[in-house]
C-alpha cells in the first residue's frame, strides 16, 4: 500500500504544481456559463405522445394502455408475437394490481424469480421492469438498481418490457438524476441494445435484449 | 479502407446535423460552451475532485489505486487478478487500456481476454488496432469481417452485419457468465458522489460490470466532472457527438459496491502524461476531450489516410494534439505537422477544444524545444526557420527575397526546374525535383488586374 500512496502523493504533487493550487483547497463554484438550462415539460398527452414517439424511432415497441382488460390482452399478444415460455419480473407493489404473474401463468409462461442466478435469467426469454422514471425528450427509462429489480432483469433476458407508470414522466435528465444520484448503481435505458460497428449498418440485440416493448400503463 | 472510412465518416456526420439541427443550433452552441467551460473548471480544480472522488468511492466499499504511468496500473490489475485466481477476462471498449497496452500484458502472464465491444472484438481478432476510437472496426467491410469470422472463428459466415453480429453475440454471452474479472475504462467520473459513468449503445458495458465478480475501472485522471449537473450537459453534448444518437442506448452509473452486483470495485487512476500537459497552459485544454470521434469523422486529412495512419493509439485531429504530448514531442511532434489547419475539427468539437491553435503551438515546441524536452531540429534549420519568420513578417524584406531568390538559383537550376537542393534543404528534392522560381507574382497581379478593369470597361 505504501507504493500506492507514493503513487498518489506525486500525482497530487504534480497536479497542485501545474495549477499552482495549495492542499486542502476547495473548488470554486461552478461559473453559470457551465450551466445549462433543462427542458421544460409540455402538456400532458404531448409528452406521452413523444415518449411513444421516440420509443418508437429506437425501433422499440412503444404503446399507451388503459386498464386491466387491455393489459391482459396486449401482454398475451407479446407472449405470442415474442414466443415467450419463461419470464423473470421485478418485484413491484404498484403491479401486483395488475396481477401479472396469473395472467402469465395462464399463458403457459413458466415465472423465474427475479433474483435468480445470472445463467437462469440469461436462458429466461422475458424480463418485466417498472421504470423508476422516464424521459420523454429522447425515449429513455431510469431504472435503479435493487434486489427486487436487479440489473440483469433488464439485460440478460432476450425481450425486454418496461411498465412505465405515467407519473414516472419528468421533462429532463437533471430531474432524473436529482432522484437517483443517490443510489449504488442505476442506468438509463434507451430502446435495444445495438450496434452501428459494421459498416454503420444498424444492427439490434448485440449483448442486451434484441427487442424492447413499452408500455405506459394507467 | 479509405472507401469504408469516408463511408461510414459521412454517414456518421448526417445523422449528428440532424440531430443537431432538432436541438436547435442556439442552444446546441449554448451546451457546448456550457461543456466547455465545466471541463476547463474540472481541469483547473483537479486536485480538489480527485480528492472528493476518492474519498466517495471508498465511502461506498470500492477500493481507489493510484498510477502513475502503465506498469503501474499493469502491477495493480495483475495482483488483482491474482488474488482471485483470474484466468478470463471480459472488457469494455477503452482508449485508456489500449493507451498503457494492457492486453498484452495480462496475455503474457496467461490471462485470456475477451474485447467485448463488437467492433474491437473484431480488431482484436484480426490483430490490429482501432483505427477510430468509437467505430474501432471503420475500416474494414463486412466482407473482409465475413472472411476473419471464417478463419478466426471457424465458423460459417456470411457477409451481412446482423449475421455477424449474432455470431459475436453467442461467443460472448458465454464469456461474460464464466469471466472472473471484469475491466472498463470510465467515460467520466462524478466527483460529487464518486460515481463513474459509462456509456455503451451494446450492453457489453452492463454485462462487464454486473456479471463478473470483481469489476476493475481503469481511469484518467482528466475524466472527473464536478457532479451531477455537469453529468447531464456532458451526457447530452457525447451522444450526439459520437453517433448522431440523441443518447446512447446504456448509461450505467456506479457507485462503488452494491448488493446483488460484483463482490469488489477497483478504482485505478492513472497519471501517464496528464500532469504534463495540464502544465502547459496553452495545450492543457487537449485534457477536455471526451473522445466521441467528430474530429476524425470531419477531418479531411483523416477522412484521406485513414487512422491507423498516424501509427498511434489516439488517431485524427484529436490523436495529433494528445499523442505528442503524451509520448513526447521528439518521438511524436510530427504528428502536429499532419494537419491542414482547415478547423473543421474544433468547429465541431462538444467542448470546444481549439485544436488548431494547440498544432501550432505544438509545432512551435516541437522546433524551439521545451520544458521537457529540447528541439530535434538541426540548428541550421532553427535559423532559417527564425529567419524566414523575420523575412516573410516584412513585406519590403519578403519582395527583396524573392527576387534575389530568383538570382540564387541560378546555379542549382536546371531548365524550369532545381533537381537537388543544398542541405538542409535537401530533403525536400529527395525524391523529386522543386520548380524553379519564376515571374514575379506581384508585377502579374498589378497587370491583371489593369487588364480585368478595362476588360470589365470594354463589357459596358
Amino acid at each position: 500500500m505504501s507504493k500506492n500512496n507514493l503513487a498518489r502523493e506525486e500525482i497530487f504533487a504534480k497536479v497542485r504544481s501545474a495549477l499552482k493550487s495549495f492542499p486542502g483547497l476547495l473548488p470554486s463554484p461552478l461559473p453559470d456559463s457551465a450551466r445549462f438550462e433543462p427542458r421544460s415539460a409540455e402538456v400532458w398527452d404531448k409528452e406521452i405522445e413523444c415518449m411513444l414517439n421516440e420509443v418508437t424511432r429506437l425501433s422499440g415497441h412503444a404503446k399507451k394502455i388503459q386498464g386491466r382488460d387491455e393489459f391482459a390482452g396486449a401482454l398475451e399478444e407479446l407472449v405470442k408475437a415474442e414466443q415467450v415460455k419463461t419470464a423473470a419480473l421485478s418485484d413491484h407493489p404498484h403491479y401486483r394490481n395488475y396481477g401479472v404473474v396469473d395472467l402469465l401463468q395462464r399463458f403457459g409462461v413458466a415465472i423465474v424469480p427475479p433474483d435468480s442466478d445470472k445463467r437462469r435469467l440469461a436462458e429466461c426469454d422475458l424480463g418485466i421492469t417498472i421504470a423508476d422514471a422516464a424521459l420523454p425528450e429522447t425515449g429513455t427509462i431510469l431504472l435503479r438498481t435493487t434486489q427486487g429489480q436487479p440489473d440483469i432483469l433488464s439485460l440478460l433476458p432476450r425481450v425486454h418490457l418496461v411498465l412505465v407508470p405515467p407519473e414516472a414522466l419528468v421533462a429532463d435528465m437533471h430531474q432524473a438524476f436529482a432522484m437517483a444520484k443517490g443510489d449504488r448503481h442505476f442506468v438509463l435505458v434507451s430502446g435495444s441494445s445495438r450496434t452501428a460497428d459494421i459498416e454503420k449498418v444498424l444492427t439490434l440485440g448485440v449483448h442486451g435484449p434484441k427487442s424492447f416493448h413499452l408500455w405506459i400503463c394507467d | 479502407m479509405v472507401a469504408a472510412t469516408q463511408k461510414s465518416a459521412r454517414t456518421a456526420l448526417l445523422k449528428r446535423a440532424e440531430v443537431v439541427g432538432e436541438f436547435g443550433e442556439e442552444r446546441w452552441q449554448q451546451l457546448r460552451r456550457a461543456g466547455h467551460d465545466l471541463r476547463l473548471h474540472a481541469l483547473t480544480h483537479l486536485d480538489s475532485y480527485l480528492a472528493m472522488a476518492e474519498e466517495k468511492v471508498i465511502a461506498a466499499g470500492g477500493h481507489v489505486h493510484w498510477a502513475r504511468d502503465a506498469e503501474e496500473v499493469h502491477r495493480i490489475v495483475l495482483d488483482i487478478a491474482s488474488q482471485h485466481s483470474v484466468h478470463k477476462i471480459v472488457k469494455v471498449k477503452s482508449m485508456v487500456t489500449e493507451e498503457i497496452e494492457l492486453n498484452h500484458v495480462l496475455e503474457d502472464q496467461g490471462i485470456k481476454v475477451y474485447e467485448t465491444d463488437l467492433g474491437e472484438f473484431i480488431v482484436q481478432l484480426a490483430g490490429q488496432r482501432p483505427s477510430h476510437i468509437t467505430a474501432p472496426a471503420l475500416h474494414m467491410t463486412k466482407e473482409e469481417i465475413a472472411d476473419l469470422f471464417c478463419e478466426k472463428l471457424k465458423v460459417k459466415a456470411e457477409p451481412d452485419p446482423k449475421l455477424l453480429t449474432e455470431i459475436a453475440r453467442k461467443l460472448l454471452r458465454e464469456e461474460f457468465l464464466n469471466a472472473g474479472m471484469g475491466i472498463s475504462g470510465g467515460n467520466f467520473l462524478i466527483a460529487e458522489t464518486g460515481t463513474l459513468v459509462l456509456v455503451t449503445n451494446e450492453g457489453n458495458g452492463r454485462m462487464c460490470t454486473s456479471l463478473p465478480p470483481v469489476h476493475v475501472a481503469i481511469v484518467g485522471i482528466e475524466k472527473i466532472i464536478p457532479d451531477w449537473e455537469s453529468a447531464a450537459v456532458m451526457l447530452k453534448l457525447l451522444a450526439r457527438s459520437v453517433s448522431g444518437s440523441k443518447i446512447t442506448a446504456y448509461n450505467t452509473f456506479i457507485t462503488g459496491v452494491r448488493e446483488g452486483g460484483p463482490r469488489e470495485f477497483h478504482l485505478v487512476l492513472l497519471d501517464n502524461g496528464r500532469t504534463r500537459i495540464l502544465k502547459d497552459e496553452v495545450a492543457r485544454e487537449t485534457l477536455m476531450c471526451i473522445r466521441c470521434g467528430a474530429c476524425m469523422n470531419t477531418c479531411p486529412v483523416y477522412n484521406q489516410v485513414g487512422g491507423h495512419a498516424y501509427g498511434a493509439v489516439y488517431p485524427g485531429p484529436i490523436g495529433s494534439i494528445l499523442t505528442p504530448q503524451l509520448i513526447g514531442t521528439r518521438t511524436a511532434g510530427g504528428l502536429a505537422f499532419a494537419s491542414t489547419l482547415c478547423g473543421a475539427c474544433s468547429e465541431i468539437c462538444p467542448v470546444m477544444i481549439p485544436i488548431p491553435e494547440i498544432l501550432l503551438h505544438l509545432r512551435r515546441r516541437y522546433i524551439e524545444g521545451d520544458e521537457f524536452e529540447s528541439s530535434s531540429v538541426p540548428e541550421t534549420l532553427k535559423v532559417i526557420v527564425k529567419a524566414s519568420r523575420y523575412v516573410m513578417g516584412s513585406p519590403t524584406l519578403y519582395r527583396l527575397a524573392g527576387r534575389l531568390g530568383k538570382t540564387l538559383q541560378t546555379p542549382l537550376r536546371s531548365g524550369d526546374w532545381i533537381p537537388t537542393m543544398p542541405a538542409p534543404l535537401d530533403r525536400w528534392t529527395m525524391s523529386r525535383p522543386f520548380p524553379a522560381l519564376q515571374g514575379d507574382f506581384r508585377r502579374w497581379w498589378k497587370t491583371q488586374t489593369k487588364q480585368d478593369i478595362s476588360g470589365e470597361k470594354s463589357h459596358e
